[in-house]
């Protein structure tokens, strides 16, 4: 048991190989190779593990329990999915980032010690920033130096986390922060919480996501979507279960994402706004702590990064068709792509948490666990954000791109492979909501915790509630179409004020140059007339070379012919000087 | 009438027949209060809620024109004239 069998290693090694081969064995290489991942983490037994002593640190670069288990299995799933949507695509660049990525995620996931983690969270960040600056769209470069920055910005606050933490404990191992109670580790425990904030794009740190996202590419936005959100959610799990402050975070971002879905024009930018509404209800799992909650964040990261990955597909396909993303430009289009429009339907019924579909196993478990647990304003406000949710992915963005007016946009051919990997996406959200039981199976059941989802109450709530919001959508259906305008985020701040106290201060540093150097010409015009020829003292006093009696005017400069001093005077000094150096040497001088 | 609305009015009564043929009073519901069709109500109510704030909070400060930040630069390096 070794490195070989990391799926992530996995990927890294199919990643480095697709950049040296022809288009047509680089799509099969990169099919195969993430299909490769996904064997392996399924046959990851639990615990094993795989340490290395590295400059006198224990690193554990390889352990394997339930939850990096069933964390592996999704992120390689994803992997393949992406990999399929991708396979026409004709990129030496775009691809092998992809997988760099999503072996980082599962790097993430599978790592023992601190360092291990927080090295694959960095090549992350990288390899995502290289998805983005691929992705061609007029916005990309600049979205994506945004990106890196805030990236950058978490990085580093975890990297003084995890440092703090290891000179209070001298103990690199990845375990709960909680347990022992915050006191213990305090700064150190603040500080990889907000690390680790920004990732998981808790607001106000989430402006990034919406930002970056769409300006990548229709196939990278698929990969982009599914690892750096759920690597950050996995080391929640991990390290936060209980911590009471992410609860409330997680309201605030659940429906947070839903209001500025309402505003936003741009499908796969509103897709992103739900990433961050649906990552609320996994850090409202966390935060909760319970055994039914920190398996409901499992089990809805798990479905979500499967409907996500579908719903962004079927925009994606909508975008590569016809060249258009903005909800005010299409409509109509179901009848020209019958087969994106069943299958983003599949993504859309899982998302809102339509019972038989995937996001109805999990998300239904976040808010019992909310229930349970004793925090009714939090189930009430989970439920707000669940309307939300339908009314948006599920009417909205559906009715004003494939029904509705007719945009008489000209749609292109969708190659096969997107539609193929629309199907395997689809057909895993509808086989999970209906036989949940893998799933579950796979979570860990301390304390004795069970949970139907299937039981009639919940099926018939959730049937109403669907009911309700849909009824609300016909009623005001005048008001929910797209608005051709672009939304602030609190990515305002630093692309406005930022900005330009940056420009400011910029400009001031230069002014402020500009007025040394005219001082500095001012007084060297003042004192250069003395400088200019030292000589010149020595004309008053009878000593210059030139005589007694002669004169320099002020000013003058330096004349080597008339001011220099005879060879025979420089030598008598020199001579002088080396007699005395000499004698003081010898110790004969005073 | 419309088919859409129609067929909005026969799910809405459905749903609140199933629900008293299958719950009753028995349902688990917020606060432990159960009132029947209330998940019904709570859609319809939350769905009109997050429309009518959002749209007046995007229309007070969130929303902008398309080209709002079309001044910045559009590739990290380029430089344009008029830029300070």
């Amino acid at each position: 048991m070794g490195v070989t069998h990391h799926p992530g290693a996995l990927l890294l090694a199919t990643a480095f190989m697709l950049p040296f081969l022809p288009h047509a064995l680089r799509r099969l290489l990169q099919v195969f190779g993430s299909f490769l991942a996904i064997v392996a983490a399924f046959n990851l037994p639990y615990g094993r593990s795989f340490s290395e002593t590295f400059m006198g640190l224990h690193l554990v670069m390889f352990h394997v329990d339930w939850l990096s288990h069933v964390f592996g299995i999704i992120l390689a799933l994803a992997a393949f999915i992406g990999c399929v949507y991708a396979w026409h695509l004709d990129d030496r660049l775009e691809t092998p980032a992809c997988l760099v990525y999503a072996g980082g995620a599962l790097g993430v996931v599978y790592a023992g010690d601190w360092f291990t983690l927080l090295f694959c969270w960095e090549v992350m960040a990288l390899a995502s920033l290289v998805v983005v600056w691929r992705g061609g769209r007029p916005g990309s470069p600049s979205a994506g130096l945004r990106y890196v920055l805030v990236h950058a910005c978490g990085g580093l606050l975890f990297f003084t986390g995890i440092l703090i933490l290891y000179s209070q404990t001298f103990d690199l191992s990845v375990r709960s922060l909680v347990e022992n109670g915050t006191s213990g580790v305090g700064i150190a425990f603040w500080f990889i919480l907000l690390g680790v904030s920004i990732n998981a794009a808790i607001p106000p740190f989430h402006a990034w996501l919406p930002d970056a996202y769409p300006e990548a590419s229709v196939t990278g936005t698929i990969f982009l979507s599914a690892f750096t959100t759920k690597t950050a959610v996995y080391v929640l799990v991990r390290v936060f279960p209980g911590t009471e402050i992410l609860i409330w975070a997680g309201v605030v971002m659940a429906l947070y994402g839903v209001v500025f879905a309402v505003l936003e024009n741009d499908i796969r930018r509103l897709l992103a706004y739900h990433i961050v509404s649906q990552v609320g209800y996994m850090v409202v799992g966390v935060g909760i702590g319970t055994t039914l909650s920190l398996n409901g964040t499992v089990s809805h990261a798990f479905c979500h990064i499967l409907y996500k990955s579908l719903l962004l597909m079927g925009a994606g396909a909508v975008l590569y068709s016809t060249g258009r993303s903005k909800l005010t430009e299409l409509g109509g289009l179901g009848k020209r792509m019958p087969l994106v429009l069943l299958l983003y339907a599949v993504g859309a019924c899982s998302i809102s948490g339509v019972p038989l579909f995937n996001g109805f196993i999990s998300k239904s478990m976040v808010i019992s666990g909310a229930s349970q647990a004793g925090w009714p304003w939090v189930e009430i406000l989970l439920l707000l954000a669940s309307i939300g949710t339908f009314l948006h992915t599920g009417l909205k963005l559906l009715y004003f791109t494939f029904l509705g007016e007719d945009c008489g946009a000209e749609a292109r051919e969708i190659p096969q492979n997107m539609i193929i990997a629309m199907g395997i996406g689809a057909t895993y959200c509808t086989l999970l909501g209906i036989h949940p039981a893998w799933l579950y199976s796979r979570l860990d059941w301390a304390g004795g915790a069970v949970y139907h989802p299937f039981s009639p109450d919940r099926l018939i709530f959730s049937i109403q509630l669907l009911t309700g919001t849909a009824v609300g959508f016909w009623v005001l259906i005048s008001k929910l179409g797209g608005e051709a305008t672009v939304t602030i985020d609190t990515d305002w701040l630093y692309r406005r004020p930022l900005r330009w106290a940056v420009s400011w201060t910029v400009v001031r540093v230069a002014d402020a140059g500009l007025l040394i150097n005219m001082i500095s010409i001012v007084l060297k015009n003042a004192v250069w007339s003395h400088l200019a020829n030292p000589v010149r003292f020595l004309a008053p006093l009878g000593l210059h070379p030139g005589g007694s009696s002669y004169e320099v005017a002020p000013g003058e400069d330096f004349d080597s012919d008339r001011d220099r001093f005879p060879i025979a005077v420089n030598i008598l000094w020199m001579l002088a000087i080396a007699v005395v150096a000499l004698g003081y040497l010898m110790g004969v001088a005073p | 009438m419309n088919p859409v609305s129609a067929a909005c009015v026969i799910a809405s009564v459905v749903s609140v027949v199933l629900e008293f043929v299958f719950v009753g009073g028995h349902g688990h519901a917020p606060f432990g209060i159960h009132v029947p069709g209330f998940h019904l109500v709570y859609g319809f109510i939350g769905c009109a809620a997050i429309v009518l704030v959002s749209k007046a909070l995007g229309e007070m400060f969130l929303q902008k024109p398309e080209d709002f930040y079309s001044d910045e630069l559009s590739s990290p390096g380029q430089i344009r004239e008029g830029d300070h």
